[in-house]
């Protein structure tokens, strides 16, 4: 909200203090001043009445002449050069001195004022040209302004910015607070000033019963609630007759416009000038155009009513909405505390009047305000809640300003009598405080005669000592002020949050370590190139691989790319690959840690809390971690550079396995030809499965058919290159691998770090090389080296794949040569030993791939 | 042979020898030259095995004349070894000059993302202050996200942060904060408590340089007796100083929460300009970095805590606005556009 400091200066007083000290005060008070803007001219003093005293020729410029002013009685007159031709000996003229802020008039540009030398000539200051002050509406065109031209005596060094009409004000934007809407208003924030200060708020200068006002002849003599009493706790219309419309009296305008508020006319801006006054929204209809003459209502809409608002808009009304009709016909005059209705307003004609003020509920105004889509000054203030006890002050106040600028010039405006219906009697709230609450809480003392001292001037009143305090709550706090808590809050702002020493908590030790497999699964990707990707989590709805039966999707999506929660990285890795590709890079390495959101058919059963709340959602929302690799890998001016292939990709995500002490025994790799429809992004004939090495428990799949690779609760991801098809319909423009990788479920898999001795028997290393026939079905290595380690003996520790061998891709054979280390803790393992383990593996592979081996 | 013949051979032989071993310019045929006169059928070799044909008296000065004469030829031997490997290796070595001052082959090194660092640093600030971390679902229910935190259902703040909802049925949304974290902790644990919980929240808003339909948030809560909102003080004071590593003041200034009364904004002296006001502080010299506050009674009822034995505060911050200011990046669209000219200057 916007407050004018020279408005606010009428409710409490302000000398002293400038626009910026009230605003930091303000803003330490709990309502931020986000900034303070200047209205009208931006000058700053010295700027003095002063007296020509001589004026001679300048001796290097012809145009300029140099006068010595005076700028108080008996003292040393200053030497000031002047351009302007109309100066003569004896005048009174606005003198700015040095340190003085006025406006350059060629430009409107601030001018400092200084003591310089002109062409060689000392100038202690400048006569100043109305212009120059922003006067723009003064007979003196040309040249400086003579404050003596028809006889006046201003006292020579007065301030000229008090002496002359310059309409300067001060504007703080105040940052709304949602449970503070009675300091939506120039009242409230002045009781908080006024609090915030120490200084006493001013009384009231005007009273509705000193106005002379003839009778109302209007038959109109009735407010009616219909509806629920919690909809509209108080209503009160008031006719107003002999009423000429026309533009708004000065003061009014002016403090309008320099709070950014359009000015409409006397009568609308009247309504709107008490509503930032006392945060009061009024409304004004034209009697003549209220149907019945009699008496208006308040209800709720009906399904299927319409209204067309002020801005000309038809709106549709819903039975949540209350309404404001005229009683007989039943028209509808205006939604209630959101706008009126554009054919009851008041326009050029109108010549009288009905004024409401009224208290609405600000939920049901805060309702009606979304679904019609309609915000408004007083939608905003009854939404934070409107006090009914006062509303009956701000209904005079407006009748006050409108009878007193708003009259026919031929006969003063008649005044009706107040029509209230519903009660503005607020149950009063008394709220005890304990002393040793405010300690434990707070951590200092305040006693009770500080309390009052605090609390008394925002309109509470505080009985009682030491440790029991009782506080009266004003009318128009009781919505925020409820609770001891409450009033600890409002003790500890209006004492300053500064006055409470900052102390530590007693040290203590973290109950856990932050879990680690994150931080060691960054370095070890980093360490390995990638970089770190964040990347959004909500995805087009059309998503290529998303499964629509387990998708979670948003309602209210800001866009149809924003509609999907993902399940899967990879999509916005690839993404991510074609922007850099876009932009000049060719080779892109990222990888990105995250969440994937799925239905979860387990869990979908409404689970209930203790306080009967919905404590489950229905959904399963698994961390991953994935990676995209395109284009090269090192790269040095003197080498070649590293082809990137499926298995450079394989052996990072091998590494980042072993770094996360996942013991690789328990895994198994598999093809993953036959999952090609899961996943559009993968090559089938390039990609593999990263399973747990045990059987699968079933997966309970609900309602849904089709799938994620992840939904066996032994997948624990994948590595692939990325589908041909998929990386030229994302512009990928090299070949592209990907991983992605259940990161919770491999957290589970990490073993604890053991130390098992270094083995001292000496290495020995035999190569087994078995020729397969690949007519029907080729063998792979994860078969050969399964079968390996079960014949190996306790003495294998190692087993490396040295070549695997086709003489061409249509090549009905292929041979695989493995290379295998024995070695026994502290003594040699025994040749025929190790033969024996050799004819032992021989046969379980002969067994069971029909290997051959060559003699 | 008498002594004199027998000492002139010597002589001769090892002047020969030592002549020869001068001349020689390579190792191999100083190596043949071992060879010829100390090898096994060497000549000096030959002649100090035919001592036991001399006579007897003569024999023990033969005998050292041989030795000397063999120590000689070794000697210099070494000494021209020792000469001709050197020689060699620094002519090698010349060769093998190349453009040291040419770039290094790097191996490829990954760059973490800006707001990962700072959320580890968050982290680590606060294990320090003896904070465990805390997780909860993004994927939400209104309760945990607004009735819990003493934001009823015709609470104003409900509307002012536009939250997502789901097709997981009315009362499932999108968090709109991690305070929902907070709920989950105090539901499941009995205090004393002292969690922070980093997290991703969502939030209805336009794209802009300043908003972004999903953001961060680090979500802290300590629950003892006695806790304070002098301790609130400190403890977010020395968090600040820490991240930022500078000792800026910070004032704390009234706001509103639902859920915590008494209710801060934390604003820190502008570390950029100390305070004197610049472009990031918008003049004003004061930045707003994070909200905080004392638990209010009635979550702590809510949760089965009673609020006249325990006390507590709470707090929240924006990853990405931290983010923003200590890096001095001025759009929040960077951070999810990973664009590796932005990743790699972290
Ligand atoms: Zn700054």
């Amino acid at each position: 909200m916007k407050l004018s400091f020279d408005w606010l200066s009428e409710f409490v007083d302000l000398s002293g203090l400038t626009a910026h000290q009230v605003a930091e005060k303000l803003t330490m008070g709990a309502f931020e001043v986000e900034e303070v803007t200047l209205v009208g001219p931006d000058l700053t003093g010295p700027i003095v009445v002063g007296e020509i005293l001589e004026i001679t020729q300048h001796p290097n410029a012809d145009k300029i002449r140099l006068t010595k002013t005076r700028i108080k009685v008996g003292a040393e007159p200053l030497d000031i050069v002047c351009g302007a031709g109309n100066i003569e000996v004896g005048q009174l003229i606005p003198v700015a001195l040095a340190g003085a802020k006025v406006i350059n008039r060629h430009d409107g540009s601030p001018l400092l004022i200084k003591a310089s030398a002109i062409r060689g000539v000392q100038s202690n200051g400048m006569l100043c040209s109305p212009p120059e002050l922003g006067i723009t509406d003064s007979a003196t065109k040309d040249g400086i302004l003579i404050l003596n031209a028809n006889g006046e005596k201003p006292e020579l060094g007065s301030d000229i910015l008090q002496l002359l009409p310059i309409q300067r004000d001060f504007i703080l934007h105040v940052e709304p607070r949602s449970n503070r809407g009675d300091a939506l208003s120039v009242m409230g924030l002045a009781r908080e000033v006024a609090a915030l200060f120490g200084r006493p708020l001013k009384p009231a200068t005007w009273s509705l019963s000193e106005l002379k006002t003839d009778a109302t002849k209007s038959k109109f003599n009735n407010v009616v609630i219909e509806s629920a009493p919690e909809d509209c706790p108080f209503i009160t219309l008031r006719v107003l007759e002999g009423i000429k419309i026309g533009p708004s009296h000065p003061l009014i305008s002016t403090r309008l416009t320099a709070i950014g508020m359009r000015t409409v006319n006397n009568v609308v801006d009247i309504t709107n000038y008490v509503m930032h006054e006392l945060g009061q929204p009024l409304h004004a209809y034209d009697l003549k155009k209220i149907k019945n003459e009699a008496a208006l209502t308040v209800r709720r809409a009906k399904a299927g009513e319409t209204i067309t608002t002020i801005d000309a808009k038809e709106r549709k009304l819903t039975e949540e909405m209350l309404v404001i009709a005229d009683g007989d016909t039943d028209t509808i005059v205006g939604v209630a505390g959101v706008m009126g209705g554009k054919d009851s307003e008041i326009d050029d004609q109108s010549d009288a009047l009905v004024l409401e003020a009224a208290c609405f509920a600000p939920a049901v105004v805060r309702r009606a305000s979304r679904l019609l889509g309609l915000s408004s000054d007083a939608s905003l203030r009854f939404e934070r809640g409107i006090d009914p006890a006062s509303v009956r002050h701000a209904a005079n106040r407006a009748a006050y300003l409108i009878a007193k600028y708003c009259g026919n010039e031929a006969s003063t405006a008649s005044l009706g009598p107040l029509l209230a219906a519903g009660s503005d009697q607020v149950s009063a709230a008394k709220v005890p405080l304990r002393s040793s609450q405010i300690k434990r809480l707070l951590g200092i003392e305040i006693s009770a005669e500080r309390v009052a001292e605090l609390l008394t001037p925002l309109g509470f009143s505080v009985s009682g000592a030491g440790e029991q305090i009782e506080v009266m709550v004003p009318s128009f706090r009781i919505n925020d002020v409820k609770r001891e808590i409450d009033l600890i809050e409002e003790v500890c702002r209006l004492n300053g949050y500064d006055q409470i020493t900052a102390c530590m908590p007693a040290a203590t030790l973290a109950v856990a370590m932050p879990d680690d497999t994150l931080q060691l699964a960054r370095n070890c990707l980093t360490g390995q190139g990638l970089s770190e990707a964040w990347l959004s989590s909500l995805v087009p709805i059309d998503q290529e691989g998303a499964s629509m039966d387990l998708a979670v999707q948003v309602l209210n999506p800001l866009s149809k790319d924003h509609q999907l929660m993902r399940q899967s990285l990879i999509p916005g890795l690839i993404n991510a690959c074609s922007y850099n590709q876009d932009h000049g890079r060719k080779d892109v390495w990222l990888f990105e840690h995250g969440r994937v959101y799925f239905k979860d058919f387990e869990n979908a059963a409404d689970n209930h809390g203790k306080s009967g709340n919905k404590i489950t959602t229905g959904v399963k929302e698994n961390n991953h971690l994935a990676g995209l690799i395109c284009g090269q890998s090192f790269k040095a001016f003197n080498k070649e550079a590293l082809a990137v292939d499926f298995y450079l990709v394989k052996g990072m995500v091998e590494n980042l396995l072993s770094v996360l002490d996942i013991d690789e025994r328990k895994l198994a790799w598999h093809g993953l030809s036959n999952h090609e429809d899961l996943y559009p992004w993968l090559h089938p004939y390039r990609s593999a499965l990263l399973t747990l090495n045990r059987p699968a428990k079933p997966a309970n799949k609900g309602a849904g058919k089709s799938s994620s690779l992840f939904e066996s609760n032994i997948t624990l991801g994948y590595v692939g290159q990325l589908h041909p098809r998929f990386a030229d319909s994302k512009d990928v423009r090299d070949q592209a691998f990907i991983f992605e990788l259940d990161l919770d479920r491999l957290k589970k898999e990490r073993k604890a770090k053991k130390f098992t001795g270094i083995a001292t028997g000496p290495e020995m290393v035999r190569d087994i090389t078995a020729d397969f026939d690949v007519t029907d079905k080729e063998v792979l290595y994860e078969q050969l080296s399964k079968l390996i380690w079960k014949a190996g003996g306790s003495n294998l520790q190692m087993v490396e794949l040295v070549s695997i061998y086709k003489a061409s891709p249509e090549s009905k054979r292929s041979a695989i040569t493995c290379r295998l280390t024995f070695q026994h803790a502290n003594e040699p393992v025994a040749n025929e030993e190790i033969d024996k383990v050799l004819g032992g593996i021989r046969e379980s592979l002969s067994r069971d791939l029909a290997a051959s081996f060559r003699l | 042979m008498d002594a004199k013949e027998f000492e002139n051979k010597i002589d001769g032989l090892v002047s020969a020898a030592l002549s020869a071993i001068e001349s020689t310019a390579s190792l191999d045929g100083l190596e043949n030259l071992r060879l010829q006169y100390l090898g096994r059928e060497g000549e000096l070799t030959v002649i100090l095995r035919g001592l036991a044909s001399l006579d007897k008296a003569f024999r023990p000065t033969a005998g050292q004349l041989g030795n000397q004469a063999k120590q000689k030829i070794e000697q210099s031997h070494e000494g021209k070894r020792k000469y001709l490997y050197e020689a060699g290796l620094t002519e090698r070595m010349a060769r093998e000059a190349i453009d040291v001052t040419a770039p290094g082959a790097r191996y490829p090194i990954g760059h973490v993302h800006p707001l990962s660092q700072i959320s580890s640093e968050i982290i680590s600030i606060f294990y320090s202050m003896g904070f465990s971390v805390a997780d909860g679902p993004e994927v939400e229910t209104d309760y945990y996200n607004f009735d819990a935190l003493n934001t009823p259902a015709s609470h104003p703040a409900r509307d002012e942060q536009d939250t997502f909802y789901t097709n997981m049925g009315p009362s499932v949304l999108l968090r709109s904060q991690t305070s929902t974290v907070q709920i989950r902790v105090m539901e499941n644990n009995k205090p004393p408590l002292r969690i922070i919980a980093p997290g991703r929240v969502y939030r209805n808003e336009e794209v802009n340089a300043r908003k972004y339909p999903l953001f961060h948030q680090v979500e802290g809560l300590l629950i003892d007796r006695d806790v304070t909102f002098g301790q609130l003080k400190g403890t977010l004071s020395a968090f600040i100083q820490a991240l930022f590593k500078k000792p800026l003041k910070v004032r704390f200034r009234p706001d509103f929460f639902p859920f915590t009364e008494p209710s801060a904004e934390l604003d820190s002296e502008c570390p950029f300009c100390n305070g004197k006001g610049c472009k990031t502080c918008g003049g004003r010299g004061w930045l707003e970095l994070l909200g905080c506050g004392m638990v209010d009674p009635n979550v702590l009822k809510g949760v089965g805590i009673d609020p006249e034995e325990f006390s507590g505060f709470a707090f929240g911050m924006g990853l990405e606005r931290l983010a923003m200011l200590k890096y001095d990046i001025n759009d929040i669209r960077n951070f999810y556009t990973n664009d590796l000219r932005f990743l790699e200057q972290f």
